[in-house]
């Protein structure tokens, strides 16, 4: 800081410097968080710093207007520890670790992963979130521009990882599908296509779903709703098969446990 | 390398998210599955997830284990990246990230600015500041004194954006003592004065 800024008291605004690769402007935050933090810059030292770590954060209702958002918590990570308050800059991650534990377990849920993997890929997230958080060069700053997609993305990378090891190791259903019930199976899958379904069919196909693997609803997802081939001969062309990295073979073993699945289920929920 | 390919797919990951955003279809979500294979598997979770409720279904670690597992990442983190206290570099930096200005951290101190940014600048003889006086200003700024005294050790600094054009390489000149600064500048009050000297 230079001796003419000596009387100023608000934080000077951090600019993203990171431009698109589309139209190559450069990259903004969202207006409220942009809002944050120019409030929160503008405030004095000592204010500022008693809302951000004020532990009510910690908890707040995603509905509160009190609520930062968690960009805005990222730009003050970087800011703190920049200027050397790397105390203040810790209990800001402490604040976001603390905020996106029960995210992380609600997607952890959807997975079939041992008690052993959904620990290690807890542990594996939450070390990268911490490098993350502290990187202040420009790739990084993609997180105060969408925390949460960021933080989707490699959880999804770490899970997928972990899963595909271990669904390696199921075996297919043996249990053979008649053609009436296979037709069965398509008109769910039809009425689950048809995405204008009222808010209780989807409660009920939330039901469905839940009972399916993760893999085995990706499969489904990609074929039925997505429309792509479950393989092909053509190696230019995008499949099911490509996309999870998997046999086309495998493929159709997903496709037919989940079959089997929501016609069990179809059939439970009939009596 | 590596950050710049982990922006890269964040960068991915944002721009499908806004085209998603725009147009929920499986138009949109083939796409960008064909124009970025690689990330084609996160773009399709990404898109299942918007267009579907996620249901919770297996058990998970508890949210207070994943909390703790969470804090231990960090203190590893910090350990690896702190392990001493990291050198005081600025006086002022040090005050303005405990929420000080310049005239904020001399009115806490009770001295005149002109005295604070003399310390700043290195400008006081350290062993004439008195121990009272050094463990206020480490208190004041968040640091130890053990800091605050290495800092005031180092050589005075010129004073930052100020223009020079003598022939010879600038000095700034013979430190004066805490004391003398305090009685000498016009801004000093007689309380300040006389908590200190």
């Amino acid at each position: 800081m230079s001796d003419t800024e000596i009387s100023r008291n608000s934080m000077p605004i951090r600019p993203l410097t990171r431009t698109r690769r589309d139209n190559g402007t450069v990259y903004t935050r969202e207006a409220s968080v942009e809002e944050q933090v120019r409030s929160l810059s503008q405030m004095a030292g000592r204010l500022r710093k008693e809302k951000l770590t004020n532990p009510a954060q910690r908890s707040i209702a995603w509905e509160s207007r009190e609520r930062l958002r968690e960009e805005t918590l990222v730009y003050f990570v970087r800011e703190f520890s920049r200027y050397g308050d790397t105390e203040t800059s810790w209990y800001l991650i402490e604040t976001l670790i603390e905020r996106v534990a029960a995210h992380i377990q609600r997607k952890l849920s959807r997975w079939r992963l041992t008690p052993e993997d959904a620990d290690d890929c807890v542990r594996d997230l939450y070390a990268t979130l911490c490098e993350a958080l502290l990187d202040t060069s420009p790739t990084a700053e993609f997180w105060e521009v969408r925390f949460w997609v960021c933080l989707d993305r490699r959880l999804y990378n770490i899970i997928e990882k972990r899963q595909l090891t271990a669904d390696a190791e199921l075996s297919p259903g043996d249990q053979e599908i008649t053609e009436d019930e296979e037709k069965d199976a398509d008109r769910l899958i039809a009425q689950l296509v048809d995405t204008g379904a009222k808010p209780d069919e989807l409660a009920e196909w939330s039901e469905a779903r839940s009972l399916l693997s993760e893999n085995e609803w990706m499969a489904l997802y990609l074929v039925y709703l997505i429309g792509l081939p479950e393989e092909s001969e053509d190696s230019g062309k995008q499949t099911a098969s490509k996309v999870m990295g998997v046999t086309g073979r495998s493929i159709r073993n997903y496709l037919k446990r989940a079959k089997q699945k929501l016609i069990a289920w179809h059939l439970g929920a009939r009596d | 390398m590596k950050n710049e390919i982990i922006g890269r797919d964040d960068e991915i990951m944002l721009e499908f998210a806004e085209a998603f955003e725009q147009s929920h279809t499986p138009l949109v979500v083939r796409d960008w599955m064909e124009r970025y294979p690689e990330q084609a598997r996160t773009i399709a979770q990404m898109a299942s997830e918007a267009q579907f409720p996620v249901p919770s279904g297996n058990p998970t670690p508890s949210l207070e284990r994943i909390r703790q597992i969470g804090l231990d990442a960090l203190r590893a983190r910090k350990m690896a990246t702190t392990p001493t206290s990291p050198v005081l570099k600025s006086l002022l930096d040090a005050a303005f990230t405990q929420g000080f200005d310049a005239a904020g951290a001399a009115a806490t101190l009770e001295i005149p600015f002109g005295v604070f940014v003399k310390l700043h600048r290195r400008l006081i003889s350290p062993d004439s500041v008195p121990a009272a006086f050094l463990s206020r200003l480490a208190d004041t700024v968040g640091r130890t004194v053990d800091d605050v005294s290495m800092y005031l050790r180092q050589p005075p600094t010129l004073a930052v954006g100020a223009s020079y054009r003598a022939d010879e390489t600038p000095t700034v000149g013979e430190q004066e003592s805490f004391a003398e600064a305090l009685r000498s500048d016009p801004e000093a009050t007689t309380a300040q004065q006389q908590r200190w000297l």
